[in-house]
């Protein structure tokens, strides 16, 4: 499952992530497109949406605070016991 | 003991960056000091540029006498749809005065800005990793201390694209990239190296390229201490370890 994170902070043009659908198919994937989309994250785990008892595969990108939202995000996941993967 | 203010609660993004106010003042003998954030909206809308920057920065100085703080945090972004101005420019002046500020109601980064005063008696640069090329990284913010420039401009903040920014220019070399943990339990802190700056539209104001490690890379993609990490001027990692 793909899950595309976006903050309505920003504005900006937002580039498609690059995402292989066949591992996606088996996977959490979350693209992280900008800051302050942390909260999203969140909002996904306690809905239910994304779970904590499986690897959670975060994707940043160059644009947009991705970065730093991802860390802020696998830095959660790592206090809470899960495990979070991130490639930028 | 010290008093840090807390104006305003952690931005909401910050899902990884709470604190035990105990815990503070027990292992670090700092008293945090909760603030509404109303004391800073109650300015209402002020001038869009420098002047109405500097209001905010009025103001915080008002709070900092009245509450007798050592230092401060302030959930910016708050500001933006309300006194319709940012507090980059305020805070990068107080930084430059000796009281560290820290953005977005950011604690563990407050405590950190805390700590570089206390072990090289530098202000220090609170910012956003933001690309990763090789064992280099970018990172950026859209307010530094002055002091800590060669050369700067004016912005308007990338988010809001509203207010005063800060576009710094830093002196290259020696920095230690820094961050403690909000429970006190980690610190991490490299010493890097400033290899260029650079002003792309679409990031926060001041950006720096900073030569890393593969443990750096390896600790931002796997077990970071959150977003917000503190760059101060010169080789410093080793006195950071100590502190734990």
């Amino acid at each position: 499952m793909v899950y595309v994170l976006a903050s309505s902070l920003h504005t900006e043009e937002l580039p498609t992530p690059a995402i292989d659908q066949d591992f996606a198919a088996q996977h959490q994937v979350v693209a992280v497109m900008t800051g302050g989309s942390e909260q999203i994250f969140l909002e996904k785990v306690r809905q239910g949406e994304i779970s904590l008892s499986e690897p959670i595969y975060l994707l940043a990108g160059p644009q947009s605070n991705s970065l730093a939202a991802c860390c802020e995000i696998l830095s959660w996941i790592n206090q809470h016991g899960g495990t979070g993967k991130l490639q930028y | 003991m010290e008093r840090l203010g807390i104006i305003g609660a952690p931005s909401d993004w910050l899902i990884a960056s709470a604190v035990d106010y105990d815990v503070i003042k027990e292992k670090m003998h700092i008293e945090l000091v909760d603030i509404p954030i109303e004391r800073v909206i109650s300015l209402g809308e002020v001038e869009a540029g420098e002047k109405g920057a500097m209001a905010i920065y009025d103001r915080l100085i008002e709070l900092v006498q009245e509450y007798a703080l050592s230092g401060l945090t302030l959930r910016c972004f708050d500001l933006l749809t309300t006194v319709k101005n940012t507090g980059c420019l305020a805070l990068s002046r107080l930084n430059d005065e000796g009281i560290p500020a820290a953005c977005e109601g950011d604690i563990p980064a407050l405590l950190t800005m805390m700590l570089c005063k206390q072990l090289t008696g530098y202000a220090g640069f609170q910012c956003n990793p933001a690309r990763i090329e090789g064992s280099q990284m970018l990172f950026a913010h859209c307010t530094i201390p002055l002091t800590m420039c060669e050369r700067y401009s004016y912005a308007t903040h990338f988010e809001s694209g509203i207010g005063v920014a800060i576009h710094g220019e830093l002196p290259l070399g020696d920095y230690t990239l820094v961050k403690l943990s909000g429970d006190l339990t980690r610190i991490f802190a490299e010493d890097v190296t400033l290899l260029r700056n650079q002003y792309e539209p679409n990031l926060c104001r001041t950006q720096v390229w900073l030569d890393t490690s593969e443990a750096t890379i390896r600790y931002f993609t796997t077990n970071p201490i959150a977003n917000h990490h503190i760059l101060v001027r010169g080789h410093y990692a080793h006195s950071f370890r100590n502190f734990l």
